[in-house]
């Protein structure tokens, strides 16, 4: 289907790249001028990059961003295609419920994380209160102030919070799948499973390919769970390489380092998604 | 018979995951009701007692979030719309042509998305101050494709990957243009994802806060989440009046899907199988 | 198809049609939203008095509102008078953005001698003025009468030493007669607020004692010097080896601590004048008791400067005018009524709404409150201070070597 002269799909995606390239390339540009310049205009070399890395806390930094957004994307994705697939069978309510699985995602960031940190408490949290009652635990947990604990329960807010996002995606792919896939093996007396197994994922794989993308680029930009509800803290041990961003930025007005985190970071990211799509561009030839 | 049997196997699940999914909410929503005094409590208290609706009153009668509801509405149906007509002809190019240079162009697309928010917002502002879009609806619904406009065009190329290619080669051998099978053929096929990604882009600029913040100065252009800050003052948040405005925007969005459903029925309806 | 055509059609028309655009000529003021209504009665009264000038008011939330500021200032887009905090004055006037204020306001007829010299310190950078203040409050130590009586201590004989603080901590830290556990003072520990909240609340016990985070000059550190890291783990103390402040404290910011005092769980927190309004309105059951800060034995108390100031950036359009509407309100009864504490114009305090027997420790804090350091690198510092504080507070680390640490880390920072 390729044509010979000027093909067709660039006529298609032409509006799309000059709206997004009028909006995005002078921010690109300042960006990167900024890295390489000091607060008065002067350049700076690398200087700027220098003090990005060479805080004492990088590292366990970069290992917090690295847990946070693996977690994240992993229990998002599971959660929500389970979500996905079970929404796609017929039940009584099932429109209802459809719709009650959006809340987490459709409310307000801040708000969600306030609420997380207030349920969260140790003292006044109803978390701790129910698990008390119920006997699980016999003094409160600390779950935002305890090293072992802060990032799994941050992860597990944000797990809810985006698990609704996979499932509609998930749903609307699984609408397109012919029913006729699945009348072939229910003939064969196929099981759930095998249906999930052999007919949902595969039908779900391009789907499935952006979404994971997207998450993982998400987790990578997501601030407002970590920021307002523990602001990276006990001691650094939730912070991650965006918060640190957004810090440097507003808080420091270092404007030239922030800059040259965000040039570092914005290669780390596109060195992943170029390889993400080395190999989603391999699996699709056949 | 198995469908029964299904129902009975499907139904703790789902119970389970509505639980999960709304708990947090509710725990808002009755908040909403409670009287200051009954916020924090120790142990915590389930129930206001008795409940009272001035959280309500105050959101409704007393804020600005009915004004900033409208605006919120006009953004982001704006920026939606506009983002779901860009992407549907970009994804697609994207996903029925080959050409040189496609890998990279959808690369290229998802580049907003990899600048943080903190880098951008200096530049964007001084882009729509250049082009006098400060404080407009215009400038808002423009800057919000940076967000929402990517994972439209991502999304459906993915959808539209997911339809069998010969449907549209028949059409072809048919004589039909490329635009007529996008329309005829492959836009009712994909429509459960474009309704999907319709959500997305609305949810995303319902909720978006550093960006109106910065770009929105007056009260006539102002968004939901502003309203939302609103009710934090220098010492304190009325967090009964948060947690009755958090439900006041919420709502209608899931009320909208319900509605929607039958959209992605009718997808289902007219898909391949007719074909 | 055509129905959703017309719906889109008919929402772009109301979309343009709602693209207005600010007159040029008005002179905006970036107010706060608790003080927008207050801010519109000002304006209101200001261009009766100066009929050539429109004053059109617009309202900043507390979420974001640094980024926002800066936004404006970096962009060269900017309103005309902010009202700030008066923490972020100079690091603000740093970036080169602001208007040097004294000669515009002096020659408008403001009186410098009637204002706070501590306020006028926190917009004090390089020898000159580059804002105005108008609010200014210190902590006190509000503490829960009840809760006294309940421990036998006397609610009328609040804590005056470091010692008599230890031993009614330690007094109030019990299982009340309801059943409840009560702890004796909330340590600010964590939360959103911060690092904010947790250095208001324990510089002040270095500060006391001697010591600090920086010398005298803003160029040593003294983070780690006896008299500091004997502060610090008198105030780490109190959490982990004490155990008057509650296992939350970890979690604890300046809200989650005034919502504890309210429930009974904390009989004593640091706060300004507006946690007394909070805590009457919340829960009007319990009787309070204000005392000025305790300090140790022989010493004076100390606490810092919080508050307010208007800056006016370097490209406002309307310079002329807007230093006219910031000399307007340096009047003090202006100020009175404007700020949500008290006002940085001194004889304002004379004002009925001032006068509260409750409200008596504050005014006295005022006169110990000193400003935060006014180095542009104040804010980086304080993250880094704060980061070891919960390092101590979590006995990962000695409070010695965490001063320690932290001390290299500042001295990296000042160096830069």
């Amino acid at each position: 289907m390729t044509s010979r002269n000027i093909s067709p799909g660039l006529w298609f995606i032409l509006p799309t790249m000059l709206l997004l390239a009028t909006l995005i390339i002078y921010p690109m540009l300042s960006t990167v001028e900024l890295s390489l310049t000091d607060s008065s205009g002067a350049f700076a070399g690398m200087r700027n990059f220098n003090v990005a890395i060479s805080a004492p806390s990088t590292r366990l930094i970069l290992f917090n961003t690295a847990y946070y957004v693996i977690g994240s994307v992993v229990f998002q994705l599971l959660l929500g295609i389970l979500a996905g697939i079970l929404l796609n069978q017929q039940f009584a309510g099932r429109s209802v419920v459809r719709s009650l699985m959006l809340i987490p995602w459709v409310v307000p960031g801040i708000v969600a994380a306030m609420t997380w940190a207030w349920m969260f408490h140790t003292d006044y949290g109803i978390i701790n209160y129910m698990l008390m009652q119920l006997g699980i635990i016999s003094e409160p947990v600390g779950w935002l102030t305890d090293p072992d604990t802060v990032m799994p329960a941050l992860i597990a807010v944000n797990a809810w919070k985006m698990f609704p996002f996979v499932a509609v995606m998930v749903l609307a792919g699984l609408q397109s799948v012919p029913d006729e896939l699945y009348e072939a093996v229910r003939v064969d007396g196929a099981s759930f499973w095998h249906e999930i197994w052999h007919i949902m994922l595969p039908q779900l794989q391009p789907v499935l390919v952006s979404v994971t993308l997207l998450l993982t680029i998400w987790a990578l930009d997501g601030i407002t769970i970590i920021y307002s509800i523990t602001g990276g803290g006990p001691a650094n041990r939730s912070m991650i390489f965006p918060i640190q961003i957004y810090v440097q930025a507003f808080e420091y007005f270092e404007f030239n380092r922030a800059a040259a985190m965000a040039v570092l970071y914005f290669l780390f990211i596109a060195v992943i998604i170029v390889l993400y799509m080395r190999m989603f561009a391999a699996q699709d030839k056949d | 018979m198995q469908d029964r049997r299904r129902t009975l196997v499907i139904s703790l699940p789902v119970a389970l995951l509505v639980l999960v999914a709304v708990f947090p909410f509710l725990w808002m929503a009755v908040s909403a009701f409670k009287p200051l005094a009954q916020l924090y409590t120790i142990p915590p208290r389930w129930l206001p007692d008795p409940p009272t609706l001035v959280n309500f009153k105050t959101v409704l009668f007393e804020s600005n979030i009915p004004r900033y509801f409208v605006n919120s509405l006009i953004i982001s149906i704006g920026s939606t719309s506009l983002a779901l007509i860009f992407a549907i002809f970009a994804a697609y190019g994207f996903a029925r042509f080959d050409f040189r240079g496609r890998s990279a162009a959808l690369a290229f697309v998802l580049i907003g998305q990899l600048l943080p928010t903190a880098t951008v917002i200096v530049p964007l502002y001084i882009v729509l101050n250049y082009l006098g879009l400060i404080n407009t609806y215009l400038g808002l619904i423009l800057v919000y494709l940076i967000l929402t406009l990517p994972l439209s065009v991502w999304m459906l190329t993915g959808y539209f990957r997911g339809i069998p290619k010969e449907l549209e080669d028949a059409a072809i051998i048919d004589g039909a243009s490329h635009l007529g099978v996008l329309f005829r053929i492959s836009l009712p096929l994909v429509s459960p994802g474009i309704i999907a990604v319709a959500l997305y882009s609305f949810v995303a600029t319902w909720n978006e806060f550093v960006f109106a913040l910065s770009f929105a100065t007056e009260k006539e252009m102002k968004t939901l989440p502003i309203g939302l800050a609103e009710f934090s003052t220098e010492f304190d948040t009325d967090w009964g009046a948060v947690m009755a405005a958090s439900f006041v925007m919420t709502l209608p969005i899931a009320l909208i899907f319900l509605v929607m459903q039958r959209m992605f029925v009718s997808g289902l309806m007219s898909g391949a199988t007719k074909g | 198809m055509k129905r959703k055509t017309r719906i889109l059609a008919a929402g772009l028309a109301l979309m343009l049609s709602h693209a207005t655009c600010a007159s040029a000529a008005d002179l905006v003021w970036w107010t706060m939203n608790w003080n927008e209504q207050k801010a519109k009665d000002f304006a209101a009264e200001f261009m009766k008095e100066n009929p050539g000038i429109n004053v059109r008011v617009e309202a900043n939330v507390a979420g974001g509102l640094q980024s926002r500021i800066l936004v404006a200032l970096q962009s060269g887009s900017t309103p005309d008078l902010i009202d700030v905090q008066n923490g972020v004055n100079i690091p603000l006037a740093e970036t080169g953005k602001l208007e040097p204020l004294r000669d515009h306001l002096t020659a408008a007829g403001v009186n410098f001698d009637d204002v706070l010299p501590a306020s006028l310190d926190t917009a004090t950078f390089n020898g000159e003025l580059y804002g105005l203040p108008f609010q200014a409050e210190a902590h006190a130590l509000i503490y829960n009468k009840g809760a006294y009586k309940e421990a036998g201590l006397d609610p009328d004989k609040p804590p005056q030493t470091w010692t008599e603080f230890l031993d009614s901590a330690k007094a109030l830290t019990r299982t009340n007669s309801a059943g409840q556990k009560v702890y004796g003072y909330g340590v600010s520990g964590g939360g959103a607020d911060q690092p904010g909240n947790a250095l208001f609340r324990s510089l002040p016990f270095m500060w006391m004692n001697g010591g600090g985070i920086l010398g005298p000059d803003n160029k040593e550190v003294t983070i780690n010097s006896p008299e500091s890291v004997e502060a610090v783990k008198f105030y780490v103390d109190l959490f982990t080896t004490l155990k008057v402040s509650p296992p939350s404290t970890l979690e604890n910011d300046s809200n989650a601590l005034r919502r504890l005092f309210q429930v009974g769980n904390v009989a004593m927190i640091p706060g300004a004048t507006s946690d007394i309004e909070r805590i009457r309105e919340a829960a009007p059951e319990i009787e309070l008791g204000v005392a000025p800060l305790p300090h140790p034995d022989g010493k004076e108390t100390a606490v810092i400067l919080g508050g307010w100031n208007f800056i006016i950036p370097k490209d406002a359009p309307n310079k002329e005018a807007a230093i006219k509407l910031a000399a307007f309100m340096a009047n003090a009864g202006r100020q009175a009524a404007y700020t949500t504490t008290f006002p940085a114009a001194m004889s304002g305090l004379q004002a009925q709404r001032f006068n509260d027997p409750l409200m008596d420790a504050h005014k006295t804090m005022l006169q110990h409150a000193r400003p935060q350091p006014a180095i542009p690198q104040w804010g980086q510092i304080g993250q880094i201070y704060y980061n070891y504080l919960q390092e101590a507070l979590l006995e990962g680390s000695t409070v010695q070597e965490a001063m320690d640490a932290a001390a290299e880390e500042i001295k990296s920072v000042l160096s830069q």
